[in-house]
């Protein structure tokens, strides 16, 4: 650390000048090319479609959502950007220059106010809204019931068998291959449920409700085709809805950090044609052979 | 003068200092210190995710996210904040130092305790805490889950109770030094913008606080006191372990309540220093300085109240996740307005392209594309899809890295030659900016494509997904060797940091010959900022290019020029 | 050089700030442990799993001890008698040890920090609260000899009465 005491009016030895002639030179033009080419390869890149394909009728509504985002805040973007370009290529030179008055200032400041506004407030409310409601709010119409089950680090999958009803369960009669489910096996209503391994399978077209529980810490179910993503908390049942849209093998990965196999806990949705999934739920018996 | 005499020996100059200039300078080298260990630890995640099957073991990788982001977040770019603060403030509203000079050195070695702590919980067995930055339980609250859970998660929790009582003395300290230090003139209409990004940020850190402090109480208690707040009863390789009936959501309310202005605590601040550099160099007043404090205002207060857009893939009550939707995407307008004031502060500039300048440029860019960013996450339905992506990691890293770090670097190359009286090299400061802003940009705009296709955030190995192949992973390899150019071109910033403090050329009192106080003192300042009579502020921060005036500039204490000024009266 | 530096009035307008932002900070920690305390109850009600305990009747004589130890104190402002602020820091160290002795009552009767959540909640409030009280007590010792910070931390003693009563209020009012 330097202490060069300096009493407040000692000149000081040869400080240092602003060399006014030098302007902005090539500086800004390197900068100009900076905002611009990283702009457009921005906008490009996300609108060259990432995603896979939405395969649900919710995923769709979700990729009308990002899709409307991007449209709007790449034009501000943008427009922000290229402003800013012109004003550092035109800069003020040496002409009188006006201060902006409190007007003007306050002018440009309400006007942001409220294009963002309209912008963010639609998107939320006229855009997003009516999907929000449909995963969360609306009753679906004849539902596929289905459950899952994490833990660390693998999904289960549960039916409610031939008689349409999921059997109690409690995490004491947990027991390894024998009973992974905890179900209870005096209850009727459990000894036809069905246990799937890490595959859930699903009918086209049809409404999915996924009822979801752990049984240790908090995971969280993402099919990134279906674009849609829930948690999993311990001592609670939350639920997620989808209705796939077309036939074919996806992949369920745990989105929450849950441990040291997080990043393997992989699980598949296997969507079938009704036919054959009604072929395949009659073909399946109870975990308790009921 | 001042309350504590001038220093005479090396510990109480240099070490145990309280003057606040020390102090500030202490915390920005105590925090790049912690951020050249983030940033080795940045690297090694990149290691990993581009070239897997490396060295590294799951537990290894979860412990090496974990502490990337705590020390990120609450040792590297917090700490450099309050030292900037600590520097700052006082010399910008005219005091000799800050309002409770003991209090900020306890801050500063409280600080440096937590540090130690943060990062001895990696030699604890279980290695350090590794449940994400974010720390949620249950996985956070037992060994059982995690080793990092074990002695790791402990220390993680000693060391964060001790930051946030650093975090609260320093807010305390800056605080009351802006309400009530202020020199005769300097009204707070009058502050510099840096300044009243600062006073948010303070009050904003000092509400948000006690409620982490509460929540790592409840998970300190549920951890060694057998109390289950967070806790639920778990079944681990078919064994019932008991731990009650806990609410985990609990935690996460309590953690984002704080979390959320964290970000704010972080950012605000850095984007109002902007203003003050965007004016100095182009020779214009700031555009639309009192639109800006009501729109810093707004976000301070908004930010309070959208805690749950963090959650909304928590199963929360749909009524309540769309009030939180709808207000978070509020903050989207004063932001704009902010944005849009710094875009229009360029206006018709007289250029003056120096490093500080092109720093700050770049930041209004980062800020740019991260704003819109927060629109995707902010927005309920398309938060399904980006929450716990890679979307989420570009985008915090693009406001809360990006940002902050780009705009802390035009911070030190425009502040450097006040804190040591020597200019930094100017050559070595553009080829820094050149290497840093573009690749620093480009790794985490890159990340957000990665979210766009559906990448989950801390995962080890993420080839482990069939969808991750093409496009996704395509883009592992060139984002890891662009943050390796990232953290790299630092090396030119600290050789030239250190160096210029030592052997720059000498920078006179006012080399940008900008207008705010600080600049009014000698360069350094001695102990007690100012000489004999501290300066008397004449008129608001940025008056360049002064009407009716034949100046470039008037600086806030110079005395009236013989033309009528707009703004003459002294206000008591 | 003295201490003459910041001159008195400003002197006092920073310690006035300074307190009033503890205050705020501490209103903000026992709301957060109000709101973790309702969501408990309501999570814990919905499972019919929410099982008050009755508190210890000392705890009530210290709600007592501790009323008059602000009266107390608050005629010591006024009239700058020293033995009133001896007699309120006693009357506090009284009052932290009948939260002793109220803890130890619980224990005795079963209830353990992690007996339920009312109870985890009972103690970890209380226990805040104390710690609190402990480092006024500090402050207030400090007061003796400093009459120009005494009103605030007097002030600052009648703040932790008022918490007490909410502390009171979220463990039998909610």
């Amino acid at each position: 650390m330097t202490e060069t005491v300096e009493s407040p009016t000692a000149p000081d030895p040869k400080p240092y000048q602003w060399n006014n002639g030098s302007g902005p030179g090539g500086g800004a033009l390197l900068l100009i090319a900076f905002f611009l080419i990283g702009t457009i390869t921005v906008i490009a890149g996300f609108m060259a479609g990432w995603r896979p394909p939405a395969a649900s009728e919710e995923g769709q509504g979700i990729d009308e959502t990002i899709t409307y985002l991007l449209v709007s805040t790449g034009v501000i973007v943008l427009v922000g950007h290229a402003v800013l370009c012109w004003f550092l290529l035109k800069g003020g030179g040496t002409s009188e220059y006006r201060r902006p008055s409190a007007k003007t200032e306050w002018l440009f400041g309400l006007i942001p106010v409220i294009l963002m506004l309209a912008i963010s407030e639609a998107g939320v409310l006229i855009v997003s809204g009516p999907v929000w409601d449909s995963l969360f709010v609306e009753k679906p119409v004849n539902p596929v019931r289905v459950e899952v089950i994490g833990k660390q680090f693998e999904w289960i999958v549960r039916y409610p068998g031939k008689d349409g009803i999921f059997g109690k369960f409690a995490l004491k009669w947990v027991h390894g291959v024998d009973n992974p489910a905890g179900l209870d096996d005096t209850d009727d209503n459990a000894l036809d449920d069905v246990l799937n391994g890490k595959v859930l399978v699903v009918p086209v077209g049809r409404p999915v409700v996924v009822s979801l529980r752990s049984h240790d810490v908090i995971h969280s179910f993402f099919v990134p085709d279906f674009r849609v993503k829930q948690d999993l908390l311990p001592g609670y049942t939350t639920e997620i809805k989808f209705t796939p849209t077309r036939t074919g093998k996806f992949e369920i990965a745990c989105a929450e950090l849950c441990g040291l196999g997080h990043y393997n806990m992989r699980g598949e949705v296997h969507v079938l044609p009704q036919e054959e999934y009604d072929t395949w739920i009659r073909s399946q018996t109870g975990h308790f052979g009921g | 003068m001042l309350d504590h005499p001038a220093p005479k020996g090396f510990l109480s100059r240099y070490v145990f200092s309280l003057d606040h200039k020390v102090i500030g300078i202490q915390y920005i080298v105590g925090a790049i210190v912690m951020g050249l260990v983030a940033a080795y630890l940045a690297l090694l995640i990149r290691t990993q995710l581009a070239w897997s099957g490396a060295i590294q073991q799951p537990e290894d990788y979860l412990a090496i996210v974990t502490m990337h982001g705590t020390l990120m977040v609450f040792f590297v770019v917090s700490p450099l904040l309050s030292g900037l603060g600590n520097y700052l403030i006082p010399l910008h509203i005219g005091a000799r130092d800050m309002a409770y000079p003991l209090l900020n050195m306890l801050s500063f070695w409280i600080y440096v305790l937590a540090s130690v702590i943060m990062l001895a919980s990696f030699l604890m067995p279980g290695g350090a805490a590794a449940g994400g930055w974010t720390a949620y339980p249950p996985l956070s609250g037992s060994e059982s889950f995690l080793p990092g859970s074990g002695w790791g998660q402990t220390l993680w929790i000693l060391g964060m109770a001790l930051f946030i009582t650093s975090f609260t003395m320093g807010g305390l300290n800056f605080l009351t030094t802006i309400l009530n230090m202020r020199t005769k003139g300097m009204t707070l209409f009058r502050m510099p913008l840096t300044v009243w990004g600062f006073l948010v940020a303070t009050v904003l850190a000092l509400l948000a606080f006690p409620p982490l402090t509460a929540a790592a109480l409840m998970l300190l208690f549920d951890r060694h006191g057998g109390t289950s707040f967070f806790m639920v009863d778990a079944v681990i390789n078919d064994q019932l372990i008991a731990m009650g009936d806990g609410t985990p959501l609990l935690f996460q309310h309590l953690f984002w309540f704080l979390g959320h202005p964290e970000v704010y605590v972080i950012v605000l601040p850095c984007i109002c220093l902007l203003f003050e550099v965007l004016a100095a160099f182009t020779r214009r007043p700031a555009f639309g300085y009192r639109p800006s404090i009501y729109a810093l205002l707004c976000v301070g207060l908004l930010s309070m109240i959208v805690w749950g857009h963090h959650m909304f893939v928590t199963g929360m009550n749909p009524w309540v996740g769309k009030y939180f939707s709808i207000a978070t995407v509020i903050i989207t307008a004063p932001f704009a307005v902010i944005g849009v004031n710094l875009v229009a502060s360029v206006w018709r500039a007289r250029l003056r392209l120096a490093t500080p300048m092109l720093f700050a440029l770049a930041t209004i860019s980062a800020i740019g594309f991260g704003g819109v960013g927060g629109l995707f996450l902010g927005t309920m339905t398309s938060d399904i899809y980006f929450h716990d992506t890679y979307f989420v990691v570009g985008h915090f890293h693009l406001m809360i890295g990006t940002v902050t770090m780009l705009s802390i670097m035009a911070a030190i190359y425009f502040w450097f030659p006040k804190m040591f009286g020597k200019m930094m090299s100017e050559k070595l400061g553009k080829l820094h900016f050149w290497l840093t802003a573009p690749s620093m940009m480009a790794v985490f705009i890159l990340m957000h494509m990665q979210g766009l296709g559906g990448m989950v955030r801390r995962t080890y190995d993420t080839s482990v997904y069939t969808y991750n192949e093409g496009a996704n992973s395509s883009l592992t390899t060139p984002i890891t060797i662009l943050a390796m150019i990232a953290v790299g071109a630092q090396a030119i910033f600290l050789w030239n940091f250190f160096y210029s403090a030592f052997k720059g050329q000498p920078s006179g009192r006012n080399p940008w010959e900008a207008s705010t106080l600080e600049w009014e003192a000698p360069s350094p300042p001695p102990h007690g900022n100012f000489g004999d009579e501290l300066p008397i502020v004449h008129r608001g921060p940025y008056e360049y290019s002064p009407e009716g005036v034949d100046q470039d500039v008037l600086p806030q204490a110079a005395p009236d020029p013989d033309v009528a000024s707009t703004d003459t009266e002294i206000p008591e | 050089m003295s201490t003459t530096g910041i001159a008195a009035p400003v002197r006092a307008q920073n310690r006035r700030v300074l307190v009033a932002a503890l205050v705020a900070t501490v209103v903000m920690l026992f709301t957060a442990f109000a709101a973790a305390y309702l969501e408990h109850q309501g999570a814990a009600r919905a499972a019919n799993k929410w099982s008050p305990v009755a508190l210890p009747g000392v705890v009530w004589i210290n709600t007592a001890i501790l009323a008059f130890s602000s009266v107390l104190a608050e005629v010591f402002r006024q009239s700058r008698r020293r033995g009133l602020l001896w007699g309120a820091m006693g009357l506090g160290l009284v009052f932290l040890g009948g939260q002793v002795f109220a803890w130890l009552e619980l224990r005795r009767s079963g209830v353990y920090l992690p007996t339920n959540s009312y109870a985890s909640f009972f103690y970890i409030l209380t226990i805040v609260h104390a710690a609190h009280i402990a480092l006024a007590l500090v402050a207030l010792a400090t007061a003796a000899r400093r009459p120009r910070i005494a009103s605030l931390c007097v002030g600052f003693w009648h703040f932790l009465g008022v918490v007490w009563i909410y502390v009171l209020f979220i463990l039998k009012g909610l």
